[in-house]
């Protein structure tokens, strides 16, 4: 087994590199989103032909005088999560920030951001889960902050607070689990025995206080509304990583929660509810945008509730449809994402309104869009198929035919973009004239993402085989 | 006799550098300034902390005609405050004032090592007077428009001394010997020690800012200088914790009055509580960086407090190592100040652009305001977990959840900073000096080193937390 910690010791040097080399910031970003994917590579294959099902862990000191060790762990999640992670930076720092002249700068928050996601999603401990976690906050701070769209400062302000509120409670969850733990441990994989051995009320508290942590993060409803406004006012590669990246730290949370505290099945039902309630709710509130950004960014708070609905049902099936669908998600939104951006730098609007035709000046970016939103209602070959078939096949078993209910939030999401699709890119009254050429660079992070939509799609043994022998 | 170690003795190296720094100003007094003598100050400066940092090593201990005494706790402190000062001292070498500088500065390195090296309560008391008689002539020596903060801090610093001086002569017939280890002989009735307590934290508590002796602090920090202001936030409240370590763990423990529920951890219960919540919600509604920052170095007081509310080995080493983590973040977040109010810029409105202005001075003071935040992976945030742990250690899950809500009401404040500085403004560029430049670099690097692998710090304030407590 190769040394974990190269994941963050590459991207780091990366950093460094970039920092110093400023010219060649994009280049750097690109080998350093490569080097990583590499490696991430070696990994899944290596686990893949052993068929371990251990989690895989490596520790080093750390501050000894608290007992806190630097340990990284792969599991069989993190490997899936970390594969999609590599392939959305691969992305996104391939296909360069359109349009916007501050690529140095641009390229040193990816890395960041890369170092922050490897880390969070390689962490054994949760003190070393906390510090990656917010490495993984601040650098889209600077992404919306210095790089984003005309109303950033508001955006970026509500972005940080609702995030370090959620760190906030993390810490304390934290600080609560370190302290009521036998032995004082924060292994996230052994503490999975170990929560049984505290009393009720503090199993509660710690359960609440991290579900509302990765609550605000993934985000539910009632605590999303920082959401629409980050991701619309982002940059391009901002909202790439942010949807595809960064809520994802909250379904990874979720899921080792529910996984390893026994308490979760007393507010499973709950939260299943207000899941629901949050797709709904979502979908209801993406029907009034007119903002082609706003729109794509509803889609994420209906998806990710339908991924926490699939969480709260508390089966393997359940677990298995949520990993895919936040695999899918992320390489789905980054696409979409992606295709909004190239919209936005080829017409200079983002107004559904305003623009008509779409596909008659600029087919590429049109039909991306179109097999995105295929994607994400459900259609069979793609990753969207996999996993709305593993996660209601899970709600069907938990909850009966009550757990079929999210998915008419799906098909309210697929009815509005089919509206949106039939009137702005393929009605074809006075199209709307370009201003600008989509970049080469962009096309080269469509191909990536449809490639691996695809390939996952087609082959999903590929993931649900290492998934199957055990979720952790 | 091994030469070499026996030099490095507590009898003769440090106070010879002290010695030596102090004459050395005193006769530069008289002569034409040169730039090399300023170099010659800093380096005693920095040869001071060093020595201290190799006593630590060789772990050395010894008492000194029964005022000092030499020990982890001692040595660790003392070489960081004269690191820092060394770092106060290099913002001032281009100063109109600096002869007078330089001697005030090494009066103030007496007074760190008066305190840290205490072993009666006198070193104390000397030490603390020193520093704060040095600083007021420091803000005077810039012109009468300082007049009113340096006569503010002059009648605070009295208010203390007399306070600190009451506390003593009740203790007096008690411990004669004024020694801060030895326990108090029999008649001490618990009202009178209780009373000296109460006067002891009022005493000190006008000099670290704690709640309700602070309303001083942001007067003084905006109206004086720059350099003098990361000099009083940085190395004076520095030295006052260092006192209220020494009188409220090392001695009243040795009264038997220190301990988790013990009076000691209750009025610092309290004191952290009020201190905390008053620095952070009027920082919230500053307009001017320095008050700001003048605020927010009040609710720091605030934390380290905790860790001596715990009472613990754990919240010792946490106050330690937080002591010094804040002083290397206030020093090189004043330093920023202090360069860009010689540039007439002082509001938040004002820093917008920053950025563009000079790229290096807002990334710096952007990672100083996050590890001040406690965003990981820096200082800060290494500091408040164990702060927060050993509340929690010691049943005071309230404590940390305050902590907490507290460092997250900051970042309100401090992203107001960033947003700002971080915007588009055309504006010329602006030049920072070479030895801002320097202060500002050795503080944002020593805050990340740590912060990535705090155990550099916390190896030796673990050791000097076994010796407090």
């Amino acid at each position: 087994m190769i040394p974990l910690i190269l994941l963050i010791i590459i991207p780091s040097a990366f950093f460094a590199a970039i920092a110093v080399f400023r010219r060649y910031g994009r280049i750097l970003s690109t080998v350093s989103a490569l080097a990583g994917l590499a490696l991430i590579l070696f990994i899944f294959g290596s686990s893949l032909i052993s068929g371990s099902a251990a989690v895989i862990s490596q520790s080093y000191s750390y501050i000894p005088s608290l007992g806190i060790q630097f340990t990284l762990s792969v599991s069989n999640i993190s490997l899936v999560l970390l594969l999609m992670a590599s392939i959305i930076l691969l992305a996104t720092s391939l296909s360069g920030n359109m349009g916007l002249e501050k690529e140095t700068l641009s390229s040193l928050l990816i890395v960041l951001f890369q170092i922050g996601a490897y880390g969070l999603f390689i962490s054994g401990n949760f003190f070393i889960f906390f510090i990656f976690w917010d490495i993984g906050v601040i650098a889209p701070f600077f992404m919306i902050n210095v790089l984003g769209s005309a109303n950033r400062r508001i955006a970026s302000y509500k972005f940080i607070l609702y995030e370090l509120f959620s760190s906030a409670l993390l810490l304390t969850a934290i600080i609560l689990v370190y302290f009521y733990s036998p032995g004082h441990t924060l292994n996230i994989y052994s503490l999975a025995g170990l929560y049984s051995s505290m009393p009720i009320y503090i199993q509660e508290t710690i359960f609440s206080l991290f579900f509302i942590a990765f609550m605000i993060n993934m985000p539910l409803f009632p605590l999303h509304t920082w959401l629409p406004d980050a991701h619309s006012e982002a940059s391009t590669q901002g909202s790439m990583m942010l949807s595809g990246i960064l809520t994802k730290f909250g379904g990874f949370g979720m899921l080792l929660i529910f996984i390893t505290m026994p308490i979760a099945r007393s507010f499973s039902l709950y939260i299943a509810a207000l899941a629901t309630i949050s797709a709904f709710y979502a979908a209801f509130l993406m029907m009034r945008q007119r903002d082609i950004k706003r729109i794509v960014a509803h889609t994420t708070i209906i998806e990710m509730s339908i991924i926490m609905f699939s969480i709260a049902t508390m089966t393997a099936i359940g677990y298995e449809g949520a990993l895919y669908g936040m695999l899918s998600h992320g390489l789905v939104v980054a696409l979409m994402f992606l295709a909004a951006g190239g919209i936005e730098h080829m017409f200079h609007e983002r107004n559904i309104g305003v623009l008509k035709g779409l596909s008659k000046y600029s087919k590429t970016t049109s039909y991306v869009f179109l097999i995105g939103i295929f994607v994400m209602s459900g259609l069979p070959l793609t990753t969207g198929f996999v996993s709305d078939l593993l996660i209601f096949i899970g709600g069907i078993n938990a909850f009966g035919i009550y757990g079929i209910v999210p998915l008419f939030s799906l098909i309210l999401l697929a009815g509005f973009m089919y509206l949106v699709i039939n009137r702005s890119f393929f009605a074809n009254k006075q199209p709307t004239k370009p201003s600008e050429h989509l970049p080469q660079a962009a096309k080269a992070g469509y191909a990536i993402l449809l490639l691996s939509i695809f390939i996952f799609g087609i082959l999903p043994f590929i993931v649900l085989n290492l998934v199957n022998s055990s979720i952790l | 006799m091994n030469v070499i170690p026996a030099m490095l003795s507590l009898h003769l190296a440090l106070p010879l550098i002290i010695a030596i720094s102090i004459i050395f100003c005193s006769l530069t007094l008289l002569t034409n300034e040169r730039k090399m003598y300023n170099a010659i100050e800093v380096a005693l400066f920095g040869i001071a902390a060093i020595i201290s940092f190799i006593m630590l090593w060789q772990s050395y201990s010894g008492i000194f005609l029964h005022i000092l005494q030499a020990n982890a706790f001692s040595e660790l402190l003392f070489g960081s405050l004269a690191f820092g000062a060394m770092l106060v001292l290099l913002l001032t070498v281009n100063a109109k004032q600096q002869k007078e500088m330089r001697l005030l500065m090494s009066l103030v390195l007496f007074g760190i090592f008066m305190v840290s090296f205490a072993y009666s309560v006198l070193a104390i008391i000397i030490g603390l007077e020193t520093v704060i008689i040095a600083t007021v002539f420091m803000i005077l020596s810039n012109g009468k428009r300082y007049i009113e903060p340096a006569m503010k801090l002059f009648i605070l610093g009295a208010i203390s001394t007399g306070l600190f001086v009451a506390a003593l002569a009740l203790l007096l017939p008690y411990n004669p010997s004024l020694s801060i280890t030895t326990s108090l002989t029999q008649g001490a009735g618990r009202f009178i020690i209780g009373l000296s307590l109460v006067l002891f934290a009022a005493a000190l508590a006008v000099e670290t800012g704690a709640f309700p002796f602070n309303l001083w602090i942001p007067d003084v920090y905006d109206g004086s200088p720059g350099n003098i202001t990361a000099l009083m936030a940085g190395i004076n409240k520095k030295v006052a914790f260092v006192a209220v370590l020494e009188i409220f763990i090392i001695m009243f423990s040795s009264y038997g009055m220190y301990g988790n529920g013990n009076l000691v951890s209750t009025v610092f219960f309290v004191l952290s509580i009020f201190t905390m919540f008053f620095g952070n919600l009027i920082a919230l509604i500053q307009k001017n960086v320095k008050k700001m920052f003048a605020y927010s170095s009040i609710s720091q007081a605030g934390y380290i407090f905790i860790g001596i509310s715990a009472a613990t080995k754990l919240g010792i080493e946490g106050s330690i190592f937080y002591i010094i983590a804040h002083m290397l973040m206030i020093i090189g977040a004043f330093s920023i100040v202090f360069w860009l109010e010689s540039n007439n810029i002082k509001n938040i409105d004002e820093y917008g652009g920053l950025k563009d202005r000079n790229p290096f001075a807002a990334v710096a003071l952007t990672i100083l305001m996050l590890s001040m935040a406690g965003i990981p992976p820096l200082i800060g945030f290494a500091g408040k977990f164990i702060l927060f742990s050993s509340a929690v250690y010691s049943n005071d899950i309230l404590l940390a959840v305050i902590g907490i809500i507290n460092s997250f009401i900051s970042i309100y404040y401090y992203a107001k900073v960033i947003n700002q500085m971080f915007q588009k403004r055309m504006s010329p560029r602006i030049q920072m000096p070479a030895n801002i430049a320097a202060v500002v670099a050795i503080c944002t690097i020593l805050v990340i080193i740590i912060g990535i692998y705090p155990q550099i710090l916390l190896g030796p304030s673990y050791l000097a937390a076994a010796y407090v407590i």
